[in-house]
């Protein structure tokens, strides 16, 4: 049998980054940038009021209202996809497996009594976090970080398509299940604030696999300017025009309208470009992911009933020159690290926030590393947990062993843990709906894992 | 402080963006086409509902000065398999994608067009898994758009020998013994009978059975390198049963040529395909009286598209029609062809398209992109946001300003122009009203006002819908 390798995936990632086709025009296409004039909303709401006019108000308005403090008893939910497979062993490093340094002789992170400059910092005893991973010691520190190993989804060929496609809808090999996991837990559970605009925001172009069917979710690639085309002075009239005609259009395009054009209000009253991060985080600038976590701290601590999102950091599909010392998986792991401690100290500086991230990949790779000092699609791979409410300072999970018997398809690490274990324990014990497991992942039955605590609650800023 | 006219806008009924006096020839025109222009609204109402239905029925693929050159320069459509293979790249893609948004824009034959989409939705393949790659333009040149408009009994056996077919739902790749069933499944679930036309697990295994050694040539030192194949080694020849049907041992490549005959003949498949048909061309839900009357229509004529085409765009069908929304690459479509661009390159729109996510051959799972309002509807900003890279100039697409602008010399001409050039004069009213409040007063009119006064006419919700 012949496959094609990862030349498909280098394309999509291409489609993913959008560097293709679109060409600017010479003229600058006007964005929303400057929102002091829509501030002279709550004003003229304030007139209708005292008017006598708010019953006509327009109805595509935004709905939510601001409270300054907010107990709730769920978590929000931040959901990190690496796209392309990421190489688990490097990410969480067994070094308590001697099998690991025999098949990984120039990939392998040192151990951490090995004096080596590369060594690994010891986490447990048997797994240590490697060097470009070190920005997330003090959250691992402060038990408020996780790694699952040899989880993942059972079942699947090796595929960036399949995997991502099955994991993502939350069901193996059902190629017809076009809804995603966190999409039907959105709709299945009441929203958590009342009348949200908008529950579940992607940020990227589109809406992932993951998140769709979700109840109010949409894709946003860059909060700062969703917003209409035209010219900006007129952004306010021409959406006030549009908001007026699509209410009184049919469902769905209403609903989905309405949501949409309140979705840019929402953003706005964000005040994203003002944005100032707490704990002395510090965003790499001109870093996708890094801005991803900025968008996502402040669309949390906003509370606009946004309680799911999604980013993806892709390009972890190393099949050649894998450089985990210094090389591409290096500065991957430096990128998605450094972004989340930033993250990690802007939501943890008032306290334990109502928050899980979960960072997964769509399979692990290969034991053995190839030819060319990388390593081809594999199997079992590792997951990230991050929040207050996680159950700290151990790896979980049952690793199998790397020695050749025990080694999946003779190449590979198992899974002994379903990653539904993980994510079914996230959404009855942080996400409060247990109840619908059976239709947010479709014929299965989740063994919890203790990866989590039972919620209580907490305020969330 | 002065108050917007929306402030007072009163509770009103919902509206639906298609106006109830559309005229049926006007109607078969918007249906059958992706976005109607003016010269085939006159050249339907010139010659009449049936005759404008049969020239579209009857009119060869790709015709057209306009689409005839367009294609002139690329030359893979004549590349074998074994050449596509060997010129896998990005801009091979690329290409094919801009030549398939081409012919939805410029070709003349635009029922044909609308039906290749649909066949290209129903044996849905995704270029990007696995080794499917340039095999999906071999499908769509050999498989879907010969047998577009022909039989379904045809086109059902290119698909099902198509390499690409093959690749996509790993039939390539299943042996005697170890049968994959993937295929087989969704030959029946999706492509024929339906999930509920009543078969069985029991059945889906022996429909594997039968398709075993139905593989690819995957030797790239071969001459048929990426070429449909049967292998015999590969094939389980002992005795099967499909659907109450003994198909004897010994049968090699027949077997699974006895289950295709047996699946084009069904009458779940009739009603399936009646169904299918009827959402795409007519309403999203049709009547169970719509359904049979097709589906009958499909039985009677061994599954003649053209006749059962005729059946599905009749004059009562298109009266008693709803609202469709127009998928983004028919959104994106139609706004070109109701402009008139003078396209010498798609491929920037490829960018849009995928802000949508609605690129051709991109869906993942194997049922096609969905043809419900509900699912596209909540990507407007993000079309809305297409639209203004197409109005204020893309790479290859050069706007008509002087078409685009018409008689108009100020801002208050502007609706009228834009019902004229977008609508044909249909805009409804309450859109028409918001449109001249937006440009009452205005006393300024440039380039810039023209088109901006499109972007804005792009997002109204009756251009949404056709």
């Amino acid at each position: 049998m012949q496959r094609q390798g990862c030349n498909e995936y280098r394309s999509l990632d291409k489609l993913l980054s959008g560097e293709f086709g679109k060409a600017r025009p010479e003229l600058e296409i006007p964005h929303v940038e400057d929102h002091a004039d829509v501030v002279s909303r709550r004003g003229f709401m304030t007139a209708l009021r005292h008017s006598g006019m708010a019953a006509v108000r327009p109805e595509w308005l935004p709905l939510v209202q601001m409270s300054p403090s907010y107990v709730s008893q769920r978590d929000v939910v931040l959901c990190i996809f690496m796209r392309g497979g990421t190489d688990g062993l490097s990410m969480c490093v067994p070094f308590g497996d001697s099998d690991y340094y025999r098949f990984r002789p120039t990939l392998a992170v040192p151990r951490p009594d090995s004096g080596d400059s590369r060594r690994c910092a010891d986490l447990d005893g048997f797994f240590g976090l490697p060097p470009a991973m070190m920005p997330l010691l003090e959250a691992w520190t402060n038990g408020h970080l996780t790694f699952i190993q040899a989880t993942g989804l059972m079942n699947t060929n090796r595929s960036h398509f399949d995997s991502m496609n099955f994991m993502e809808s939350g069901k193996a090999n059902d190629l017809t299940l076009a809804t995603g996991w966190l999409g039907r837990h959105l709709l299945s559970s009441a929203p958590m604030t009342d009348g949200a605009m908008t529950r579940g925001l992607a940020l990227s172009n589109s809406v992932p696999k993951s998140m769709s069917g979700g109840d109010r979710v949409t894709g946003v690639s860059n909060i700062a300017n969703f917003g209409l085309p035209g010219s900006p002075e007129e952004q306010v009239q021409r959406q006030s025009m549009l908001g007026d005609l699509y209410s009184r259009m049919i469902d769905p395009a209403k609903t989905a309208a309405l949501s949409s054009l309140r979705t840019i209000d929402l953003l706005k009253q964000i005040n994203f470009a003002n944005y100032q991060p707490a704990g002395g985080a510090v965003y790499t600038p001109d870093d996708d992911f890094a801005y991803a976590m900025k968008s996502s701290a402040a669309l949390i601590k906003a509370q606009i009933g946004v309680e799911a999102i999604h980013v993806d950091i892709g390009d972890w599909d190393t099949h050649s020159e894998q450089g985990v010392h210094d090389g591409h998986l290096f500065q991957r792991m430096q990128v998605l690290s450094k972004g989340l401690q930033a993250f990690y100290r802007d939501m943890f500086a008032a306290g334990a926030p109502n928050l899980t991230v979960v960072v997964m990949s769509e399979f692990g790779r290969n034991i053995r590393e190839n030819g060319s000092r990388g390593t081809d699609h594999g199997y079992g791979g590792c997951m990230m947990l991050m929040g207050a409410g996680i159950v700290g300072k151990k790896i979980h999970g049952n690793w199998p062993g790397l020695h050749e018997d025990q080694q999946f398809e003779e190449q590979d690490l198992k899974i002994t843990v379903d990653y539904r274990d993980i994510l079914s324990e996230i959404v009855s014990r942080r996400l409060g709906n247990g109840g619908n497991l059976g239709s947010i992942f479709p014929d299965f039955s989740p063994t919890f894992r203790g990866v989590v605590k039972p919620i209580t609650g907490q305020s969330l800023a | 402080m002065a108050l917007p006219s929306w402030a007072f806008a009163q509770p009103k009924q919902d509206y639906a963006p298609y106006p109830s006096a559309r005229k049926v020839t006007d109607r078969l025109v918007h249906r059958t086409s992706y976005g109607a222009t003016r010269e085939q609204l006159d050249r339907a109402n010139q010659i009449g509902f049936q005759a404008y239905l049969e020239e579209q029925l009857a009119m060869a693929p790709d015709s057209g000065a306009e689409i005839q050159t367009y294609l002139a320069g690329k030359p893979w459509r004549n590349w074998s398999l074994s050449q596509l293979r060997q010129n896998e790249n990005w801009d091979l893609f690329i290409s094919f994608i801009d030549a398939t948004m081409a012919r939805k824009v410029l070709s003349n034959s635009q029922l044909f067009e609308r039906m290749v989409e649909f066949w290209s939705d129903h044996f849905s393949i995704h270029y990007f898994r696995d080794a499917v790659g340039s095999s999906k333009i071999a499908d769509d040149r050999d498989a879907s758009r010969p047998n577009a408009l022909g039989y379904f009994g045809d086109i059902l056996f290119a698909s099902a020998s198509s390499p690409a077919m093959l690749l996509y739902l790993d039939n390539a790749f299943s042996w005697a013994g170890a049968p994959n069933q993937n295929y087989a499944r969704e030959l029946l679930e999706l492509h024929t009978m339906g999930v509920n036309g009543g078969y069985t697990q029991q059945d889906v295994e022996e429909v594997a059975r039968c398709f075993t050694g139905w593989t690819v040539d995957l030797d790239s030192q071969s001459a048929s390198y990426g070429e449909y194949i049967y292998n015999p080694d590969m094939h389980d020849d002992g005795e099967k049963v499909v659907l109450g049907v003994t198909i004897p041992p010994g049968g090699g490549v027949n077997d699974g040529e006895t289950v295709l005959q047996i699946l084009a003949n069904h009458p779940s498949t009739a009603k399936f395909i009646a169904k299918k048909l009827l959402r795409f061309f007519i309403t999203e839900r049709p009547t169970t009286a719509q359904i049979n009357a097709v589906a009958a229509v499909f039985q009677s004529t061994q599954g003649n598209i053209k006749q059962v085409l005729r059946a599905v765009l009749t004059p009562s069908n298109l009266m008693a029609s709803a609202p469709k929304y127009k998928r983004p690459m028919h959104y994106y479509a139609s706004a070109a062809r109701a402009m008139k661009f003078t396209a010498t390159k798609f491929e920037s729109v490829l960018g849009v398209l995928w802000e949508t996510n609605h690129i051709p051959f991109n869906w993942g799972p194997p049922n096609g992109y969905p043809d419900a309002a509900g699912y596209w509807a909540n990507s407007i900003v993000q079309r809305m946001n297409g639209c203004s890279w197409m109005v204020y100039g893309m790479e290859g697409l050069d706007i008509n300003l002087p078409y685009l602008t018409g008689n108009a010399a100020n801002s208050q001409h502007m609706p009228g122009q834009l019902n004229r050039t977008l609508f044909f004069g249909e805009l409804p009213t309450s859109e028409y009203r918001s449109l001249s409040d937006h440009f009452a007063g205005r006393d300024w009119f440039n380039e810039w006002t023209v088109k901006e006064a499109y972007l804005l006419a792009l997002s109204l919700p009756s251009f949404h819908w056709y």
